[in-house]
């Protein structure tokens, strides 16, 4: 199944390729290339396996519909990104709204995933990358970002400094301080 | 004299110990980072309990958590992308903007030029020669009757300027065109009396009582080419019954 993003080296040829010609498989390249991505920002955001694949869903279809205006003045990282926060933003407050009128929306329904017949080590992994994306979520938010983006997705500072809009020195700063807390709750859950 | 080798500040170790920490850094910034930490040890404390706590973290492949999560995405977006086909480049902006904007205006002339031609026919009579919606209705003797009173009623300054007001627009040359000279200061006054009524007319023959209602003359002046045949015929009927003693 890779080797059908394998036939774009650069983003420019799936855009090009999708745009002119409309080709899904351009569009399942793109999909492909950037769904890890786009998960690991709305789950950040949404902390529910559910609600981030839902607006992760949402964010390609807008991306894909919209792609054709997209200027290439920035990376495609950096444009879906912002379009995964709106998005996100757009479902906490539809979240918001609905726990207000007590209606209840699947952020009452944690990962409801069937663990029992899963082997134990993954299980231990899977109990430790949850607990460790909880404690992510407790940090600031600007700090929060710039650990996830350099720390799991591997931007630079350059990047990182485009999507939040901070310089360099404050996003190095940033990491430094999220890697200092983290490491703090991280010794306090071992010990 | 030898140069001493570059050491970087506390400030700089900071910025760049959790990249040195996670083997990000370049070979030769690693380089000038172990000789420069060695001069601040609570910088080095931190590093090794970054360390030791971030090596089970380092362990997990949060890439592959992320993936495993994420893989049916793809899927779903080609589903539902299948259902709502994709706009393709400037075809979009095409089809949402300028296609509408030009069957909108497409509608509007057509509606301009079917009303123009509309207003032309009922200005025309069956012999084809042109008269207005006035000459149809109302004889010159019929007016007469409704104008008996009609100088006393012209003292009224407000009045004045009204009618004066709506002379200037009268006197347009469509008016003229469409007018015959005898029926022309007919017109105005019949003009000016549908500015002394309101849209409901069994008030008419109240308000031609009192002239002080003049924001009705503009009311009336701005509906005057909505008004029908039938309701001009029943505003006829009461200025003939008015009253005005």
């Amino acid at each position: 199944m890779r080797n059908i993003e394998l036939t774009y080296s650069e983003d420019f040829e799936i855009i090009d390729d999708y745009c002119t010609t409309g080709n899904p498989r351009a569009a399942t390249a793109f999909v492909r290339k950037y769904q890890s991505f786009v998960y690991s920002v709305a789950y950040r955001y949404l902390q529910i396996h559910e609600d981030s694949q839902d607006a992760s869903q949402e964010v390609f279809i807008k991306a894909l519909k919209n792609l054709y205006r997209f200027r290439r003045e920035s990376s495609l990282k950096t444009w879906l990104y912002r379009i995964t926060v709106n998005v996100c933003s757009n479902m906490l407050r539809k979240r918001s709204l609905l726990s207000f009128f007590g209606k209840n929306s699947s952020s009452d329904e944690l990962d409801i995933i069937d663990y029992s017949t899963m082997p134990d080590e993954y299980l231990e992994n899977r109990e430790f990358q949850n607990k460790f994306l909880k404690m992510l979520n407790q940090l600031p938010p600007k700090q929060r970002e710039t650990f996830a983006l350099r720390y799991f997705d591997e931007l630079s500072y350059e990047e990182i400094s485009e999507i939040l809009g901070t310089s360099v020195g404050g996003l190095k700063a940033n990491y430094f301080q999220a890697v200092q807390k983290l490491s703090k709750m991280l010794k306090n859950e071992f010990i | 004299m030898e140069n001493s080798p570059k050491k970087l500040t506390y400030k700089e170790l900071q910025a760049l110990l959790p990249d040195y920490a996670f083997n990000r850094l370049d070979k030769e910034s690693a380089e000038l980072f172990e000789n420069s930490i060695s001069d601040y040890p609570e910088l080095k404390r931190e590093l090794a309990e970054i360390n030791a706590v971030f090596d089970k973290v380092n362990k997990f492949n949060f890439k592959s958590y992320f993936e495993q999560n994420a893989k049916n995405i793809s899927v779903n977006v080609q589903n539902q992308f299948n259902r709502t086909p994709p706009d393709r480049t400037g075809f979009g902006y095409f089809s949402k903007i300028i296609v509408p904007t030009l069957g909108l205006a497409a509608i509007v002339i057509v509606l301009i030029i079917t009303g123009l031609q509309k207003d032309k026919k009922s200005l025309s009579n069956e012999d084809g020669t042109n008269k207005s919606k006035i000459d149809m209705m109302i004889t010159p003797q019929e007016a007469m009757v409704i104008f008996e009173n009609f100088n006393e009623i012209t003292e009224d300054n407000e009045f004045i300027n009204t009618i004066s007001n709506i002379k200037w627009k009268t006197y347009t040359p469509d008016f003229q065109t469409i007018l015959s000279a005898d029926y022309k200061d007919l017109y105005v006054d019949l003009y000016w009396q549908f500015f002394t009524s309101i849209v409901e007319s069994d008030e008419i023959t109240e308000y031609l009582k009192n002239y002080n209602h003049i924001h009705s003359y503009y009311q009336l002046q701005e509906n005057f080419d909505l008004i029908d045949e039938e309701f001009m015929q029943q505003i006829l009927e009461e200025l003939r019954n008015a009253n005005f003693s």
